[in-house]
């Protein structure tokens, strides 16, 4: 019977119950999608990395003997080994110009080390030396198909070759090149080509970059430090073990994103959900302590009682966390199809992970339960002499706020409901605490989308200031400017020196990209705090991440490895990089340390009518290797964006339901434990408008106090949130834009305003003589 | 069956003591219709408390069959609730949210050989009204609710706290002449507390009480039908 009783207690406040449930369910299924999303992108990516035998490190250099890779292979502890060229020719698709990376393989078997993944077609067939092999997302945007011929461009020499067929390839599921996360199809391709071919093309017996395992793993990084020196007379220009290669890095970085937001926002409404059910209990129990006496005096015992109401929000968490796990498992599913959508696998793998289902079975119980037993435990110490009498909690007298705003002539009925506030001094504090947490879920949301506008905007409208790049395939002079200026359309040119070096200090060496400029009339140096930053005479201004990552301060020696040799400079200055981090120093002082004469890059300011021609134009001149359009990165940008806006959007809506059904639990709360109180008030002939009114005022002062609360916390977490997300390839400034904070308070309010209105219909249709009734009786 | 020995309920708020029971002694018959009379405030409801085991007293000793209910902890209270005590309050305090049939299965599920549910609300007439929750139900079909409800358990003693309290006159006659042929028939002991000394007329010994100390015990030796009561 005390069974059925449970049912019944919670189907006559269905609202309420439905209200916490929905919060449970909310923690629980945003877990589970969330952190079987993450498993099952982790499975996939070891899978494919198995099934391609991915490269446990690589080393890249300048053109230097096959020969050397006995070197290599000699090394204890190396497993397979795979040199290869990997050299950069152009293409012209649909009358644009891209960049195609051609890499070798071996004629007529697969690379033992990076294996490719064959989406379509055939690998290269034995012999087939015009054949070549094309990634699968250029191929894609651009529509080539196997069986197609396309003709690249290298060293001056145009080769034919035949598509056999489509593919992936573990070293770009991400392809990031230099540094540059956003390297769109549209612009970059990569074309694999037999060893044979690419040789022919200048580099006969060279290899540029060698790519191997390792089966001893501890050893690792002696292992590549000998490897290293193998090839250092021929001066290496980046090298890796597979926990940095780029495409593997970034994608580790995303998968511990998913790992911590699987836990950290369910952990927060898993909170909530103590406070709101701790709320919800007390209120039922408050309401049937009467009932308790009877319980007691008929003889059920203490544990019988406690159990009782245990079993309130063991049903709530087992329904809650059941329909979580359930919807968690589908979302799980359909995150992991989306996500590895966007990347370049081949396929993915989706598991169910019972043990994270049954995990978030039991969290999902388990936080209830705590807040159960708490109340639970309160309900069965009652005094059964007490509990006979009525409620167990002293009546306070509430918090008198009214006799402190002595300036507005009140009405008893505002006082009341001023009063009321701070009744029950814990259900203020959690109706507060309800809203300050709406408001940091909705303002942390939003706040992502600040900062990546702030960063873009810094990036695109402020750091680069020009809308074309000109890449040449080598160092060109002085007349290259003139001949680019003399192009109509175009209004400013300026020449800089773009190249990727490994930096050397002590023992600790990295690759970076590295940027030679006379003016900053069209590139301007902003770190992330907006300070202009001006190209050092001498050394080199260098980004905090590299920095740090080197151990380096201002002021100390660095080492070059140069294609002429190691050469000496030094730390000018660090600074705070915001999207990629680049190295910046004079023109003058860079030409020196290479050795070069000239530049290999020239930045172009257009009339925007003109811009599409005078790129076309720009792609016609002698030695241009690529013109980059800004507009083009931009485009693709916002593209990559939108899954991001898409959880955005997500974890609005979650914070804004979250919000809601806190607060509406308590008001409900409120009012129901106030029947007594606003029966009377209807006896004596209030209106159900005044009484309406009367608790507006009392959830707009819980809003208003809570937004004043929430939103310096909420500062406060965006910023510890974002600096989370910071990491050695990227930054992301912090700022607040003024329409966050008013969309969000804006948006709190609306949601306060909703989630009254059923208290406003109970009013409305209150029946005083059955309240009267049920109160008194 | 019941005895209480020089019984003391003495309560402390702050440096003030309140002395709500004085030397209380009397004895309780098996199958007597005793009334606890009193004016508001005279200790009536503490001394039912202190007998039904939901209180204990400052001092003295509540012999029940011979066992020393002042001694028994916690668990045994509730044992000795369970399988001796039926209670009948003022305000009935059913469970709103279960049906008047529900109320007293609810306290026939504590003991091993309940009476049956039918019978029982039988004897109090409520067999039509059994799936009626108790917010459906005027106030004197609630008590009889609760009369089954404590009858259900087969208990030898009933303890009722002004069970008319909240009742109008012929309602109250009404749950009282239940009460008194309850006692009759089934043999069990009844103490009804009230302030209306009117009631007292049907009962087979009054207890007069005073500042929470017994000023008279009354033997009635015909107890009137509650039929005949007029107040
Ligand atoms: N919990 C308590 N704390 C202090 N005094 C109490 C308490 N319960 C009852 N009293 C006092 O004991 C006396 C007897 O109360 P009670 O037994 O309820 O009287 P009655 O039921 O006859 O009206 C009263 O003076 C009352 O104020
Ligand atoms: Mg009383």
């Amino acid at each position: 019977m005390l069974s059925r009783k449970v049912i019944r207690d919670i189907s006559t406040r269905k609202g309420m119950f439905f209200g916490v449930t929905f919060i449970i369910f909310l923690g629980i299924s945003l877990f589970s999608s969330f952190y079987i999303s993450y498993l099952n992108l982790s499975d996939t990516y070891s899978d494919f990395y198995e099934q391609t035998d991915f490269e446990d490190a690589a080393i890249e250099f300048n053109y230097a003997p096959v020969e050397l890779l006995k070197e290599v292979r000699k090394i204890d502890g190396v497993g397979e080994v795979t040199g290869r060229l990997a050299v950069k020719g152009s293409m012209k698709i649909n009358n644009e110009q891209v960049v195609l990376l051609l890499i070798s393989v071996p004629d007529g078997e697969q690379p033992k080390v990076n294996k490719l993944f064959i989406e379509k077609g055939e690998y290269i067939p034995e012999g087939a030396y015009s054949s070549c092999l094309l990634i699968n997302e250029f191929a894609k945007y651009h529509g080539i198909h196997a069986g197609q011929i396309i003709s690249p461009e290298l060293n001056g020499q145009k080769l034919q070759l035949k598509i056999a067929g489509i593919v992936y390839s573990p070293e770009y599921i991400w392809i990031i090149e230099e540094d540059n996360f956003f390297v769109s199809p549209r612009t970059m391709g990569i074309a694999f080509i037999p060893y044979k071919k690419l040789e022919e093309l200048g580099y006969k017996g060279k290899i540029n970059q060698v790519h191997f395992t390792i089966y001893d793993k501890d050893r690792r990084d002696e292992i590549l430090g000998k490897a290293k020196k193998v090839f250092e007379p021929y001066g290496v220009k980046n090298f890796y073990t597979r926990e940095q290669q780029p495409s593997n890095q970034a994608l580790q970085l995303d998968l511990a994103g998913f790992r911590e937001l699987s836990i950290m926002i369910p952990g927060f409404i898993l909170f909530i959900s103590i406070f709101a059910i701790y709320v919800l209990l007390t209120r039922l129990i408050n309401e049937q302590t009467p009932n308790i006496g009877v319980l007691r005096a008929l003889g059920f015992k203490k544990n019988t009682v406690l159990f009782h109401y245990l079993k309130h929000s063991i049903l709530i968490g087992f329904l809650g966390s059941l329909a979580g796990v359930i919807t968690g498992y589908i979302l799980s599913v359909l995150m992991t199809v989306q996500y590895t959508g966007v990347i370049n696998v081949p396929y993915y793998v989706t598991k169910p992970h019972f043990e994270i289902l049954l995990a978030g079975m039991f969290t999902g119980i388990l936080f209830p339960s705590i807040a159960g037993l708490l109340i639970a435990k309160k309900a069965a110490d009652i005094q059964i002499v007490d509990a006979l009498k009525g409620s167990f909690e002293p009546q306070t007298k509430g918090f008198e706020i009214d006799r402190y705003i002595p300036f507005f002539k009140m009405s008893v009925l505002t006082r009341l409901s001023l009063r009321n506030t701070f009744r029950n001094r814990k259900r203020a504090a959690y109706s507060m605490f309800s809203v300050v947490a709406a408001i940091m879920l909705i303002m942390n949301s939003m706040v992502f989308m600040d900062a990546f506008e702030e960063a873009l905007d810094l990036q695109f409208n402020k750091v680069l200031n020009y809308e074309l790049e000109v890449r040449y395939s080598s160092y060109v002079n002085s007349s290259a400017i003139k001949e680019v200026k003399s192009i109509q359309g175009v209004r400013e040119a300026y020449p800089l020196i773009t190249t990727w070096m490994l930096i050397e200090s002590g023992d600790k060496s990295k690759s970076v990209s590295l940027i030679g400029m006379d003016n900053q009339r069209l590139y301007n140096i902003y770190d992330l705090r907006n300070e202009l930053h001006m190209p050092p005479p001498d050394g080199i201004l260098l980004p905090s991440s590299v920095a740090s990552n080197l151990s380096l301060i201002k002021g100390q020696k660095i080492f070059f490895f140069t294609e002429k040799g190691k050469r000496e400079s030094k730390v000018y200055d660090v600074f705070d990089h915001s999207l990629t981090p680049s190295a910046f120093t004079s023109l003058d002082y860079l030409q020196n340390l290479l050795g070069v004469d000239g530049y290999n890059t020239v930045i172009v300011n257009v009339n925007p009518e003109d811009e599409e021609r005078v790129q076309e134009e720009l792609e016609k001149l002698d030695g241009v290797l690529q013109v980059n359009s800004k507009a083009v990165i931009i485009d693709y940008i916002n593209q990559l964006l939108e899954f991001s806006y898409a959880f955005i959007f997500f974890s609005l809506l979650f914070g804004s339901s979250l919000g809601f059904s806190a607060i509406f639990n308590t008001t409900s709360i409120n009012i129901m434990e106030r029947r007594r109180e606003l029966a009377t008030l209807r006896m004596l002939g209030y209106t159900t408008r005044q009484m309406g009114f009367a608790l507006f005022v009392e959830n707009m002062l819980i809003g208003i106090l809570g937004t004043v609360i929430g939103i310096p916390l909420s500062y406060f977490v965006a910023y510890l949130y974002l600096m989370s997300f910071s990491s050695e390839l990227f930054q992301i400034p912090f700022v607040i834009y003024p329409r966050t904070y008013v969309l969000s308070v804006i948006l709190i309010f609306v949601i306060l305003a909703f989630s009254i209105l059923p208290g406003l219909r109970y009013i409305s249709r209150m029946n005083i003589e059955k309240v009267t009734k049920e109160v008194i009786s | 069956m019941l005895t209480l020995e020089d019984v003391w309920k003495i309560y402390r708020i702050g440096k003030v003591e309140v002395h709500a029971l004085k030397e209380v002694n009397f004895e309780v018959e098996e199958g007597e219709f005793i009334v606890v009379l009193g004016p508001s405030g005279s200790g009536k409801t503490t001394l039912l408390n202190i007998i039904g085991g939901i209180d204990v007293p400052s001092k003295g000793k509540v012999l029940f069959r011979g066992m020393d209910v002042t001694s028994l902890d916690e668990n045994g209270l509730t044992m000795h609730r369970r399988e001796h005590i039926g209670f009948v309050f003022q305000f009935f305090n059913l469970i709103p949210t279960l049906t008047a049939r529900e109320n007293v299965v609810l306290a026939s599920e504590l003991v091993e050989n309940p009476r049956d549910v039918d019978e029982v609300l039988g004897i109090v007439g409520l067999k039509d009204r059994a799936n009626h929750f108790p917010s459906e139900l005027s106030g004197g079909e609630q008590q009889r609710v609760s009369i089954a409800r404590a009858i259900i358990k087969n208990p030898p003693l009933i303890l009722a706290d002004e069970p008319t309290g909240n009742l109008d006159f012929e309602t109250g006659k009404k749950i009282l002449k239940y009460m008194r042929e309850i006692c009759k028939n089934e043999g069990i002991s009844f103490i009804v507390v009230t302030h209306n000394s009117a009631i007292s007329e049907t009962a087979d010994r009054i207890v007069h009480l005073k500042d929470g100390k017994i000023d008279k015990i009354m033997v009635n030796e015909e107890p009137l039908d509650p039929d005949k009561l007029f107040w």
